[in-house]
């Protein structure tokens, strides 16, 4: 159990590592073949629609794991340990209603990603890729969030789990 | 009511501490689940769209040549060459944390690093040098504005994103008003020097190696690396030779080849380490987009802006007034609000006020992410005050009066430009003919 | 697709005589010409059915992007949009072939192809098939031309300069074939870049050239019209059929007044929009010899269309 849990982490960390990479050096690619060569490479574009919808898909879910999404918290400042702590849990429980949303959001983008192909023709395959490849990120992203917001259920409702970020 | 039933939603989601983009998502499930016209794959849709913008793609980028930034060391070299520049002046090292925030801005995209990575060197040392705690967490602080105004810039690539307005113009514009921000900084550091005697520092206190005197030459040397990234990023820009975004890939490279071969870092864990955080900065930033492409889709929807757009254009309404009322309302939500989301939400939403006025996008941008980010400073929920004044160990309200008189400064600095708008746009009128 | 549980505008049961309510919608602002297109052709239906089919109009993107309103009218969300053909192309790639250059060679032979009934059937029932979308009416001719910082008069003035390209392989396919060096530039950018001379020129409609004041960084268009517009006001497949004979009869009633006469209006404005040009912002209007760029332009449309096996079908329609 533990052993998934870490591959599932590991697996989101490196999709979204490898995606930042891959933008930043296809990006690069792309201005050092028109400026040198002056040519341009119509396909980076499909590339970085790519890398920027699984790096942010994955990136969030990794950041709802560690709880690093942008929020403002001024009402803790205020409020009793134990208050903090029903706020806590009231906050979990929408995050879990958002999450679920997004999964909804998700498989909608799915079921219209199956029927459609990218409209940059891709050179060197015989017909254009489906949409799905990139769409199906919202999906698998946001099922991340879940899981990652689900492993965090015991910190917030067991007895001690009063921690404030 | 739908509208006041989702906007109530967003608002106390919010305050609740909910993430703004989920605090988002959950206000706009209420049209998805009333409004017929309105369904999940249109949602969908008009979420991924924001991911196309090319434009806003310079976010990761520069986020990453920050993060990889710092594995070259670079914010060691700045203290040394703007000690080498102003070590020698009355409050040396005030105007050092001042002038490294210039150089740190013009190389660095995100300036919410500079509290973190130049305060914790120069705070304890300008409170060994004598000056205030609260004095060094405020310097520091309000400094660390400038360099979202200097280009490169994530929060004026998110404005040019968000109304349309060219990138490359917005980045010109910016570099007198930040420099002027510079010297107005440096102007009341003097007189508090002048005021209380305060001393220089030994170089170690500073984090420089050498104890011995400090040489124009190796301040000259250490400045290419930083010059050499400010002039491909931005000379690049500026002559037109690449966009935002080509620039900040170039940046990428360049600073991981100058991180890897020249500072010889070649710990692959490192790397791993500052590329998440990077990748993590960026996907929340990016999220936030698309969610807040969906509230001003939704707020679209049911008109919410046009009582307040026909109200400013019926009453005749002065774009010098409304630029006004714009800087006050966005010291206002910078002072609560994380920079990009307050201007993800509100530009969308005031853009077709701005049109209906006929305000110049620049000008309107550059004084949007001047207030915004004095809004940082302001109390008593300014991020960059609070974190200054944590490094410092002291607290906000006790920084309260050098505060309130560099929020002073800085408005002045603002209003002059709201009255002469030339101090923004002759840069780029100069440089672009 | 199971998207459209919720949809109480439009109930699927409609008899003939009984009024029905439909919802049409287009992202172009309402004072624009393809939203006044469709508005004048919802009124007209209304008007031709007597008043049994109203109708919900919904411009400049209220009610979704783009693409959220192409996905809309697939799922029957929403029952009637003004669409470019790009879209189509995601569900069959000979769709491109109607976003080449030089599809039409001017204003005679646009209006004979595509005011005449059936000439363009081919790709009609294309599109019934896949994605399920009936066009009821054709929209467009508005033009593209070249603005650029040099004068053009024939394609070989082309040769090696730097021309903004949005970013499709298609423009800078066209870009290169014209002999040009194509740059990817954003649109929000294409000001500076020409007035920095990163790029030479671009091609765009007159109206951006006007609203985004192109008109003040680049001297000379070039009126190529190597672009008119074709625009297909279509509704969901499914919806259409459900409507009766009459009502059918009333829409194509609608479309045989109102595409003809707005099409006129959209050559009527280019004339407007080259006054503007030449009178507010000093533009010089050069007249290219055509035959050259025809020729080169249209080897990207017999690419395609060998591709596809569809070269007779193609020169059949268009030529
Ligand atoms: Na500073
Ligand atoms: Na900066």
């Amino acid at each position: 159990m533990k052993k998934l849990k870490e591959l599932i982490s590991k697996v989101a960390s490196a999709i979204s590592i490898a995606m930042l990479i891959t933008l930043a050096l296809s990006l690069f690619i792309g201005v050092i073949a028109r400026y040198v060569f002056s040519y341009s490479i119509p396909e980076i574009e499909v590339v970085r629609k790519f890398s920027v919808m699984w790096l942010v898909f994955m990136g969030s879910a990794i950041a709802v794991k560690e709880k690093l999404h942008l929020e403002i918290d001024i009402l803790s400042d205020y409020m009793s340990d134990s208050h903090v702590r029903i706020k806590n849990m009231i906050v979990y429980v929408l995050v879990l209603f958002a999450i679920s949303i997004l999964i909804f959001i998700g498989v909608a983008a799915f079921n219209s990603g199956l029927s459609r192909s990218e409209l940059v023709s891709i050179r060197f395959l015989s017909s254009s890729p489906s949409l799905i490849y990139y769409y199906s990120a919202f999906l698998v992203g946001s099922l991340f969030m879940l899981y990652f917001h689900l492993e965090q259920f015991k910190n917030v409702f067991s007895r001690k789990g009063v921690k404030k970020q | 009511m739908i509208l006041l039933s989702i906007i109530a939603i967003f608002f106390v989601c919010l305050l609740l501490g909910v993430p703004v983009a989920f605090s988002i998502i959950i206000a706009s499930s209420v049209p998805i689940l009333l409004e017929p016209l309105v369904s999940l794959t249109q949602v969908s849709s008009i979420m991924i769209e924001s991911f196309s913008s090319f434009t806003l793609l310079a976010i990761p980028l520069f986020i990453f040549a920050g993060a990889l930034m710092n594995l070259t060391k670079v914010t060691d070299d700045l203290i040394y060459i703007s000690k080498a520049l102003v070590g020698k002046f009355k409050g040396s090292l005030a105007h050092m944390n001042i002038i490294t925030s210039i150089f740190f801005g013009a190389i660095s995209g995100s300036s919410v690093a500079d509290v973190a990575s130049l305060g914790r060197i120069l705070i304890p040392a300008m409170i060994k040098a004598g000056y205030s705690r609260e004095f060094a967490a405020t310097v520091t602080a309000a400094s660390s504005t400038i360099g979202s105004i200097i280009p490169p810039s994530i929060l004026l690539i998110v404005y040019g994103a968000l109304a349309q307005t060219s990138v490359a113009a917005l980045f010109i514009a910016g570099i007198v008003p930040g420099i002027l921000i510079g010297i107005t900084q440096m102007i009341y550091a003097y007189l508090y020097a002048a005021k209380n005697d305060v001393g220089a520092i030994d170089n170690k206190e500073i984090g420089l190696a050498e104890d011995e005197k400090l040489s124009k030459i190796v301040a000259l040397k250490k400045g290419i690396f930083p010059l050499s990234l400010f002039l491909i990023v931005i000379v690049g820009i500026m002559s037109g030779v690449f966009t935002a975004t080509e620039a900040a890939s170039i940046a990428v490279i360049y600073v991981f080849i100058v991180a890897f071969f020249i500072r010889k870092q070649r710990n692959v864990r490192e790397y791993m380490a500052v590329t998440r955080k990077a990748v993590i900065d960026s996907a929340t930033i990016y999220i936030l987009i698309a969610a807040a492409a969906l509230l001003s889709w939704v707020l679209t929807y049911y008109q919410a802006m046009q009582p307040l757009i026909d109200f400013l254009l019926e009453n005749n309404f002065s774009p010098l007034l409304f630029l006004l009322m714009l800087t006050m309302l966005y010291v206002f939500l910078g002072t609560f609000m994380e920079p990009n989301s307050a201007m993800l939400i509100f530009v969308p939403l005031l853009l077709p006020v701005m049109q209906g006025l006929q305000i110049d996008p620049v000008v309107a941008g550059i004084v949007t992410v001047m207030a915004i980010r004095l809004g940082t400073v302001t109390p008593p929920y300014g991020l960059s005050s609070l974190l200054a004044a944590k490094v410092a160990g002291t607290n906000v309200l006790k920084m309260m009066r050098h505060i309130l008189i560099f929020v002073f400064i800085y408005l002045v600095a603002i209003l002059l430009i709201i009255i002469f708008p030339g101090i923004v746009t002759f840069l780029p009128n100069l440089l672009i003919n | 697709n199971g998207t459209n549980s919720n949809n109480s505008n439009s109930q699927n049961e409609t008899n003939s005589g009984e009024s029905i309510e439909l919802v049409a919608a287009t992202i172009n602002p309402s004072d624009s010409l393809l939203a006044e297109t469709l508005v004048a052709f919802t009124e007209e239906i209304e008007n031709q059915s007597d008043g049994q089919i109203t109708f919900t109009v919904h411009t400049g993107g209220t009610v979704g992007n783009a693409s959220s309103l192409y996905q809309s009218v697939i799922s029957g969300d929403i029952d009637m949009i003004y669409s470019d053909t790009g879209w189509f192309a995601e569900h069959n790639p000979v769709f491109d072939i109607l976003s080449t250059n030089y599809l039409f060679e001017d204003q005679g032979h646009y209006e004979t192809i595509v005011n005449s009934d059936g000439k363009l059937s081919y790709f009609e029932d294309l599109l019934i098939e896949s994605p399920g979308l009936k066009n009821v009416m054709f929209a467009g001719g508005l033009e593209r031309n070249i603005i650029s910082t040099f004068p053009i008069e024939t394609a070989s003035d082309l040769e090696g300069r730097a021309m903004r390209s949005g970013g499709s392989s298609a423009e800078m396919e066209w870009w290169r074939n014209l002999g040009a060096n194509p740059t990817t530039i954003d649109f929000n950018e294409v000001y500076s870049a020409l007035q920095t001379g990163v790029a030479e020129g671009s091609q765009n409609s007159l109206d951006a050239m006007i609203e985004q004041r192109f008109g003040e960084v680049g001297e000379y268009v070039a009126r190529t019209q190597h672009n008119l517009t074709l625009g297909f006001i279509v509704m969901n497949n499914d919806r259409y059929e459900s409507l009766s004979d009459e009502h059918k009869e009333a829409i194509q009633q609608a479309a045989d007044i109102i595409q003809p006469e707005y099409i006129a209006k959209a050559f009527e404005q280019a004339d407007e929009s080259m006054d503007v040009l030449i009178d507010e912002f000093g533009v010089t209007f050069t007249d290219p010899d055509r035959e050259e760029f025809i020729e080169k332009s249209r080897l990207q449309m017999e690419e395609i269309a060998e591709e596809h096996d569809v070269l007779d079908i193609v020169e059949d329609i268009f030529n």
